[in-house]
């Protein structure tokens, strides 16, 4: 389990870390490396230089005016532990909490996560439900992209070759309640299902639903059926069975399926993990 | 395992059939193609370096593609066959065009993948969107120039 060999870079400001980027086709930025150093290890990649990018200063921690802003080299730990965002977001300190076990919670960062965009992962599911954007910086400027947006395919994302991303931020969203619910997989707790609930209640009735869906598809997506049949309703029985019908309706061509666990099974375990979400979200 | 799908044009079925046929138009659709050169004294069979890149693997594979039992202007068998990462990937996909009666095409393409050594072991809970992915950037980057070459 050793890499190939490679070279390496400690930059300590963004602006030397794109300077590197721009200077070396094929190097890859390090983070917390909890995706990349095993591929490495396998020799699934063997990229000839990695840019260690985590000791810019900055871009490790957690801010709240009004809206969320949680650095990119923020750690699942970070997040999980922070009471800024248990306060104004705490479906996303549940979906943190569950990533890999603790050693990696420790050292993999929200940054990489979402870069990394592994279809079975956690947190991307809750940034979409929350309408989150990731703030990119690059040659020729920062931008700024809408989660829904930035989760294009498999473990693919709108971000360029020469891109870093610096943050994460999490609009103002007042809610009633929210929760993130997954179905584990029993081997590697990678997410078989998992969905992002944020309710607002008037009264006991429902006056508007985010719902969230990975891990059963190709990426992290909204699910604009299951949010009209939660709207209005008094979150009765026959109003998730309605909003489990249209979820499942609207992932049907997102579909992703193995051996153990396959496209259809994920799609009913969809509804399922809807229901129970909503109710965990206090719905 | 098997992955389908199907595109509809609005161009004519010799006008579709000519690009399917065409060298550059199946080089230009591989996701990552590095090179795509004639095998000598071989009519329709190329070799080819793609460089793919997905989640954290990123490598070189080379390989040869094949066409065969080529009934013009209707189907053909397209034969993929390559290795890079310690895997072999094989596939091969038959693609058949219909004519349709306001003029356009419809285009089936049914294939079959097959994909062992170290990717599928590691890799085995992604291995079939991963396939399904790149067979959708495949046929969309044919249907691309289909459509251009109109």
């Amino acid at each position: 389990m050793w890499p190939a060999e490679f070279d390496y870079a400690r930059p300590s400001s963004v602006a030397e870390a794109l300077q590197l980027l721009a200077d070396n086709e094929d190097a890859k930025l390090l983070a917390g490396g909890h995706s990349l150093l095993p591929a490495m290890k396998l020799r699934l990649n063997e990229a000839p230089l990695l840019i260690d990018i985590s000791r810019i200063e900055g871009l490790g921690s957690i801010s709240n005016n009004g809206s969320l802003t949680i650095g990119a080299l923020c750690t699942h730990a970070d997040i999980a532990a922070s009471a800024d965002v248990q306060a104004s977001c705490s479906a996303l300190a549940t979906a943190t909490g569950m990533v890999g076990d603790q050693q990696v919670r420790n050292w993999g960062t929200l940054g990489g996560n979402v870069a990394h965009a592994d279809p079975a992962s956690d947190p991307p599911t809750v940034l979409v439900a929350f309408n989150a954007n990731i703030n990119i910086e690059g040659a020729s400027g920062g931008r700024s992209v809408a989660a829904a947006d930035f989760f294009i395919d498999l473990f693919t994302v709108d971000l360029e070759p020469g891109e870093i991303i610096t943050s994460i931020e999490i609009p103002a969203h007042p809610h009633e309640g929210c929760a993130y619910v997954k179905m584990p997989h029993p081997a590697s707790r990678y997410a078989v299902v998992g969905i992002c609930v944020v309710l607002h209640k008037d009264g006991d009735s429902c006056s508007g639903a985010h719902v969230a869906v990975g891990g059963a598809t190709v990426r992290a997506m909204r699910s604009p059926g299951a949010e009209a049949a939660l709207r209005g309703s008094s979150l009765d029985d026959a109003a998730l069975d309605a909003a489990a019908a249209a979820l499942k309706d609207d992932i049907a061509n997102d579909l992703i399926g193995d051996m153990s666990f396959p496209e259809a099974y994920r799609q009913e375990m969809a509804g399922v993990y809807l229901k129970r979400a909503v109710r965990a979200a206090g719905g | 395992m098997k992955l389908d799908g199907t595109y509809l044009f609005r161009e004519k079925r010799e006008q579709v059939w000519s690009t399917l046929m065409d060298p550059e138009a199946i080089s230009g659709a591989i996701p990552g193609v590095e090179e795509f050169v004639p095998v000598e004294d071989e009519q329709h069979a190329w070799r080819a370096i793609a460089k793919v890149s997905m989640a954290a693997v990123s490598g070189r594979f080379t390989g040869q593609v094949r066409m065969s039992e080529i009934q013009a202007p209707v189907s053909y068998r397209l034969t993929v066959s390559g290795e890079g990462q310690g895997s072999i990937i094989s596939g091969n996909v038959v693609m058949r065009l219909v004519e349709r009666d306001d003029g356009g095409t419809v285009l089936h393409w049914d294939a079959e993948a097959n994909i062992s050594g170290k990717l599928a072991r590691i890799g085995q809970r992604l291995i079939k969107a991963a396939a399904n992915m790149m067979s959708k950037r495949f046929f969309g980057n044919l249907a691309r120039q289909i459509r251009e070459a109109a």
